[in-house]
């Protein structure tokens, strides 16, 4: 990817305040830049920025690049840079956080993608039912026919049924992926009615020093 | 001793052999484990919006009947210890209750069925029951959500209980310095070149420090380092032939329940060997 | 009594803004205005502790406007001393001046919260210290003749050069937990920035501190009890058997060589006393050493002793140790070919049992050696230790440049975040480092992985390039975080000077008076103040040698003359059977204050029936009056606080720590002073609740607090307002406004609640009236 020049208009004070204040970001200010994270991190070798530099990024703003990166969609969730980190940043959950605003910003990826066939499916039956999941997914991606073969010997041994297992009662379920979606309609109209600043104190956690 | 018992989605599919282990075993050592009615998908690492997430946990933690928790998924139980701990914040608590029907009052202990047996029922009375001590080396390996990023019962950095589990069944663990490092589960669908070099890491440590087999605790793992190891041979063009174990097959084995029972046939990586060896260690210890 | 004292006091009020620092906040003006009533002169300055500012006050004074003084500023432990000089300069007692905190206790610490809160809470403080120095004594400070000796405790390279520099002048006893002086520079190779050998600056110090006639030396000895006041201290000293004779012993060494077990040893060649010693886990018992001996100087059933010495000024000179870095799993300590810093150091150090050799476990040399810094430092989520242990990244380039000099081909990588190489020669040093060949890495090693070989795996990120690294090393040197020395605590807490969140021991003034203690008596020099070099462990050495020399040439300690005074007695003994330090005795039936022994604590004052005692400027007329004056300003809680409590408020202020400004402190030697009268003043006047904080870590007065606080509560019960008891030492200041927040929110829900009843209560009689 090519470097660009970092110039006042491509820092967005407002992400970074967001960003600062979810649940988990509170401490980003206080990074020294220490690379824990990337040093502790299985796959920060495939990423095009380290959490470290995700983190400097977030520091300065650089909404276009952190959005874009690779970063939150490489990491695969082990929490290794969130028990080291020396002054207490979570870089696991900062991914966790990233990635809505990135799709949201219509940020297109695979992961992204097996994500948004995951919801689907507990949505429509509660539970996730592997044979679902992948044949759902292998629709969209053309490449996953590789994986016909790994299938086929799980389905050998009895591990891939192909009933699909579903919670009894749905009723419940709709009203909690509701709630996700009320709060995402929510901040989709105060970033219409706003303009350029998006998504201003919706979580409303009023306690930034509650200290673990 | 009862819980109420999450399985968890793979436990009806591609750990359908955790499963069986989960049953026979738990059954033998008298802990009842009552499964939780029409219970939820905790939504992996898969769901990406936060309240939805903390709510399909939330709605988990709801309906525990006052006992605990168990679970014998290492994401179910990450996601539940984090759903906890997020519920602490009231506004987000009440918000995520108005939707479910029983409301969540922020007292379960979500549990690891490793916590359970480690520290509820007690490695000394598990060593009572040991019929046939497994007289093998295995690998502790705890994957990475099982201790991080919060957990009650271990350090997140290197943890024992599995160490002294396998201890207490006769077998030897060994020194495994991968114990909790990431198996590549997570992206085993979506970047499967990556998340075949993090498992070949595990398996090749595992085989260096001279184990027989790797003990788990998670479906995943299990799925990633036995199902995706034939993968990884093929990959790195090398020879691997690690068994993966679910710990409570390893308890199964000592407490003498057949291994048909325990799902051992099941595996991907042949547990022939293994079976053998603990046959052979049997003959040897009498 | 001085308040039925006929003429009018002249007060003056002087206010300063602090250069904004206070008027920002605090409406400085209308504070003035509202004593317009009071019939006192007000006075606001830019900064009152400039010479401007003390000249306008002296002026005051000097022509007769005022003959009392109240200053509103910073807090009274960094100018009250200032300001009471110059009082006296201009010829007022300098006890009839006294300080207002409003800047630490308000505008610090409450810039968030409404203008008017923040505005009540200082006029009822200027109000009340209006209060209180209108009804106060012209009380002159005690004198007590002090002991001309020191203790220095500690005899590492700031306890010597503190030792030595005394001893010409003043009798000094330097006492040492290990068997020979030397702390930790003994155990040092090279030194930087210059790389002199330590043990050859050292050796000649050691011996010097061991024949000079005004040091009294002790090895193997702690301090087991401090007894006495400052100026005055009683200190029993416990020593550990060495079990062979330091003054027979002339190191001839024919114990060692008949010894079966190795048990008998000389710690090292150049150890000071040179004297052996037995490690008893080792010795049988066989007695052959005892008969070798040629000068009967071996005794094998040997006790613990103790020995009691008086001494007028005590320097802690404690020292630091380097933390165990285990509870860092990732790095997997220990392991072997995983030292930490200070391994590393003693392998080559005189201390050496390698002879001097740099070795791998195995013997031989290792070629490629890592050094991890920051291990278990500059982490603020309670896992390791905040603050940065200062001396690391220059004695690990030293180290690197050892392994370059003993083998030129040798690899030495330094693992650093940040290189901090501020001071004189060092960023010189860094250069010559660089210039030998070390490889630097920016990057916080993330797992150090031991392998089978002995080896050992450091993985870590390459900051400057953002890439990931693993490497190989034959031995990997960890730079721990370095803390106080274990007992650190334990000793503060007996000479009564408070410790740091970081364990260390607070200096008096943190720039100003550095190896002052607040206890006068009581000075510190060299690590037990914070980690650093040897270079700066002897300036301190220095300069706590002369402020103790400074202090003991008085000649006399001035002791606060707030101390009970016996206005009525009918023999009883109550209180001569609570005083823990022996201060009062029935004397003629009457009871009877030795004002020197007395520490001013009050215990006597609740305890006495009649209510016959009351403390000098501390009387219960005086401290209600001061209380009606700071609620007449608006309702809040009141915080009676201990002077120790008192340093923890200073230092949350100095953090900005929020606080509620509900919260109003007012001042006393002790809690102990206190009683019912006095707390149900307080509720009287409007009071939403009270705490009582106490710092002293004195558990001759802390012992007694639960049994107060009881008693308290029982007889205040019928305000139904909240009291509170809390033990706050100077360290948790944290703790403190969580606490201060918590209570004033509780306090003030009670309050609301109250005053919903009262106004219910108010309707009902209007309604039988309609």
């Amino acid at each position: 990817m090519k470097k660009e020049t970092i110039l006042p208009e491509s820092r967005d004070t407002a992400f970074r305040d967001l960003i600062i204040r979810t649940p988990g970001g509170e401490n980003i200010p206080t990074c020294m830049q220490c690379g824990i994270c990337a040093g502790s991190c299985p796959v920060s070798h495939e990423m095009d920025y380290t959490p470290r530099q995700l983190v400097r990024m977030i520091q300065l703003g650089l909404k276009k690049d952190v959005l874009n990166s690779n970063t939150i969609w490489i990491c695969t969730t082990c929490f290794s840079c969130s028990v080291r980190c020396p002054r207490g940043i979570h870089p696991t959950e900062l991914m966790e956080t990233l990635k809505p605003i990135a799709v949201a910003e219509g940020i297109k990826n695979k992961n992204a993608k097996f994500d948004n066939v995951f919801s689907e499916v507990i949505k429509k039956n509660g539970r996730a039912s592997e044979f679902l999941l992948i044949s759902k997914y292998s629709l969209s991606e053309p490449g996953m026919i590789k994986q016909a073969p790994f299938g086929l010997s799980l389905f050998s041994k009895g591990k891939l049924p192909l009933s699909i297992d579903k919670m009894e009662n749905m009723g419940e379920l709709d009203t909690i992926f509701k709630l996700g979606e009320k709060e995402e309609e929510k901040a989709e109209t105060k970033k219409n009615v706003e303009g350029k600043e998006p998504i201003e104190k919706e979580k409303g956690n009023a306690e930034p020093e509650a200290e673990k | 001793m009862k819980y109420s018992y999450y399985p968890g989605c793979a436990q009806h599919g591609t750990a359908v052999d955790y499963r069986m282990s989960v049953e026979a075993v738990f059954a033998r050592l008298g802990i009842e484990l009552e499964e939780i009615r029409n219970w939820n998908c905790c939504g992996a690492l898969h769901v990406d919006d936060r309240t939805t997430r903390v709510a399909l946990s939330a709605r988990t933690l709801a309906s525990s009947k006052g006992l605990d928790i168990a679970t014998p998924c290492n994401l179910c139980y990450s996601n539940l210890m984090r759903a906890r701990t997020a519920l602490e914040d009231s506004p987000l608590k009440s918000r995520i209750n108005e939707a479910l029907t029983t409301k969540y009052d922020g007292n379960t202990k979500p549990k690891h069925l490793l916590e359970v047996i480690v520290k509820d029922f007690g490695l000394a009375k598990l060593g009572e029951q040991v019929k046939k001590p497994l007289k093998i080396k295995a690998a502790p390996y705890y994957g990475c959500l099982l201790t991080r990023p919060e957990n009650d019962f271990d350090s997140p950095e290197n943890p024992i209980s599995l160490d002294k589990l396998i201890s207490s069944i006769g077998a030897e663990p060994v020194r495994y310095y991968y114990k909790t490092k990431c198996c590549g589960g997570p992206i085993l669908i979506t970047n499967e070149e990556l998340a075949l070099g993090l498992a070949k890491d595990l398996l090749v440590m595992a085989k260096d420090s001279g184990a027989d087999c790797m003990a788990v605790t998670c479906p995943m793992c299990h799925l990633q380092l036995d199902a995706k190891q034939k993968a990884v041979e093929a990959k790195f063009n090398i020879k691997i032939d690690m068994p993966i174990i679910y710990f409570t097959q390893l308890i199964g084995l000592a407490i003498d329940i057949p291994p048909k029972e325990l799902g051992l046939d099941k595996h991907l990586v042949s547990t022939d060997k293994l079976l053998a060896a603990i046959e052979g260690g049997k003959n040897a210890g009498e | 009594m001085p308040e039925n004292e006929p003429t009018p006091k002249k007060i003056g009020v002087y206010l300063c803004r602090c250069g904004g620092n206070i008027s920002d906040v605090v409406d400085l003006q209308a504070v003035a205005e509202s004593l317009k009533e009071e019939n006192v002169i007000v006075n606001i300055q830019d900064y009152l502790c400039s010479s401007a500012g003390q000249e306008k006050i002296k002026n005051d004074i000097e022509k007769g406007k005022v003959d009392r003084v109240v200053i509103g500023s910073c807090s009274p432990k960094l100018h009250l001393e200032t300001f009471r000089s110059m009082a006296k300069k201009a010829g007022l007692n300098p006890n009839l001046l006294e300080i207002t905190n409003i800047r630490e206790q308000a505008s610090w610490v409450h810039d968030k919260e409404s203008k008017e809160g923040v505005n009540s809470k200082a006029r009822g403080l200027i109000k009340g210290a209006v209060a209180r120095i209108s009804s106060i004594e012209a009380l002159v400070p005690l004198e007590k003749k002090l002991v001309d000796r020191t203790l220095v405790v500690g005899g590492g390279i700031a306890g010597i050069t503190t030792a030595l520099e005394l001893a010409d002048g003043h009798e000094v006893i330097l006492i040492e937990k290990q068997p020979y002086l030397g702390g930790h520079m003994i155990g040092l190779s090279k030194t930087f920035p210059t790389l002199d050998c330590s043990q050859c600056i050292l050796t000649p110090k050691m011996v010097a501190v061991h024949n000079h006639p005004g040091i009294t030396m002790f090895t193997q000895t702690e301090v087991a009890e401090v007894n006495g006041s400052p100026g005055d201290y009683s200190i029993n000293l416990r020593h550990s058997p060495r079990y062979v004779d330091i003054e027979k012993c002339i190191s001839c060494g024919a114990c060692a060589r008949k010894c079966p077990s190795g048990a008998i040893f000389l710690p090292f060649a150049q150890a000071v006393p040179q004297a052996y010693m037995i490690d008893m886990s080792k010795c049988k018992n066989c007695g052959a050493c005892v008969k070798v001996c040629p000068r009967d100087a071996i005794t094998l059933d040997a006790k613990e002793t103790t020995s009691s010495v008086s001494a007028g000024a005590v320097t802690v000179a404690t020292g630091f140790e380097s933390i165990d870095p285990s509870f860092i799993e990732e790095y997997n300590y220990p392991a072997p070919n995983l030292l930490t810093a200070v391994e590393f150091e003693e392998m080559l150090s005189a201390k050496s049992k390698t002879g001097m050799r740099l070795q791998k476990a195995d013997g031989t040399f290792p070629n490629r050696v890592a050094f991890v810094l920051c291990a278990g430092s500059r982490d603020f989520t309670g896992r390791g230790k905040k603050h940065c242990s200062k001396v690391c990244c220059i004695y690990s380039q030293k180290q690197a440049q050892l392994v370059k000099k003993m083998k030129e081909d040798a690899e030495a990588w330094i693992f650093y975040i940040d290189m901090r190489s501020a001071g004189r020669r060092f960023e010189e040093f860094y250069h010559h480092t660089q210039e030998k060949g070390v490889n630097y890495v920016r990057g916080k090693v993330a797992e150090i992985i031991p392998q089978k070989d002995g080896t050992h795996m450091v993985q870590y990120e390459d900051t400057n390039l953002g890439m990931k690294g693993r490497e190989i090393f034959d031995m990997v040197v960890l730079c721990p975080a370095l803390v106080p020395s274990r007992g650190t605590k334990e000793l503060a807490d007996k000479l009564g000077v408070p410790t740091g969140d970081d364990g260390f021991i607070e200096e008096k003034h943190v720039k100003l008076d550095p190896v002052n203690t607040l206890n006068q008596s009581v000075f510190a020099a060299g690590c037990v103040l914070g980690p650093k070099d040897i270079h700066d462990s002897v300036t301190e050495g220095i300069s706590a040698a002369h402020k103790v020399s400074q202090f003991l040439g008085k000649g006399v300690i001035l002791i606060p003359p707030e101390k009970p005074m016996i206005l009525e007695c009918n023999g009883c003994g109550d209180c001569v059977k609570a005083c823990p330090y022996n201060a009062l005795a029935l004397e003629g039936g009457k009871a009877v204050l030795s004002p020197l022994a007395c520490t001013g604590c009050g215990i006597c004052v609740p305890v006495c029936p009649i209510k016959g005692i009351e403390i000098r400027n501390f009387t219960r007329n005086q401290l209600k009056a001061q209380l009606k004056a700071i609620l007449g300003e608006g309702s809040g809680v009141i915080v009676f606080i201990d002077p120790y409590a008192y340093a923890a408020a200073d230092i949350a202020g100095v953090n900005r720590r929020q606080y509620s400004s509900l919260i109003r402190f007012v001042s006393v030697p002790s809690i102990h002073i206190l009683d019912a009268d006095v707390i149900n003043a307080a509720f009287e006047y409007g009071a939403s609740g009270v705490m009582l904080i106490e710092g002293t870590t004195d558990e001759k007065l802390t012992s007694l607090s639960d049994e107060l606080y009881k008693k308290l509560k029982k007889e205040t019960r019928k305000h139904k307002k909240p009291l509170r008891y809390s033990h706050i030492e100077t360290a948790q200041y944290e703790k403190l406004t969580d606490l201060l927040n918590v209570f004033a929110a509780q306090a003030g829900a009670k309050a609301g609640k109250r005053s919903r009843k009262e106004q219910a209560n108010d309707k009902d009689p209007a309604g039988e009236q309609g």
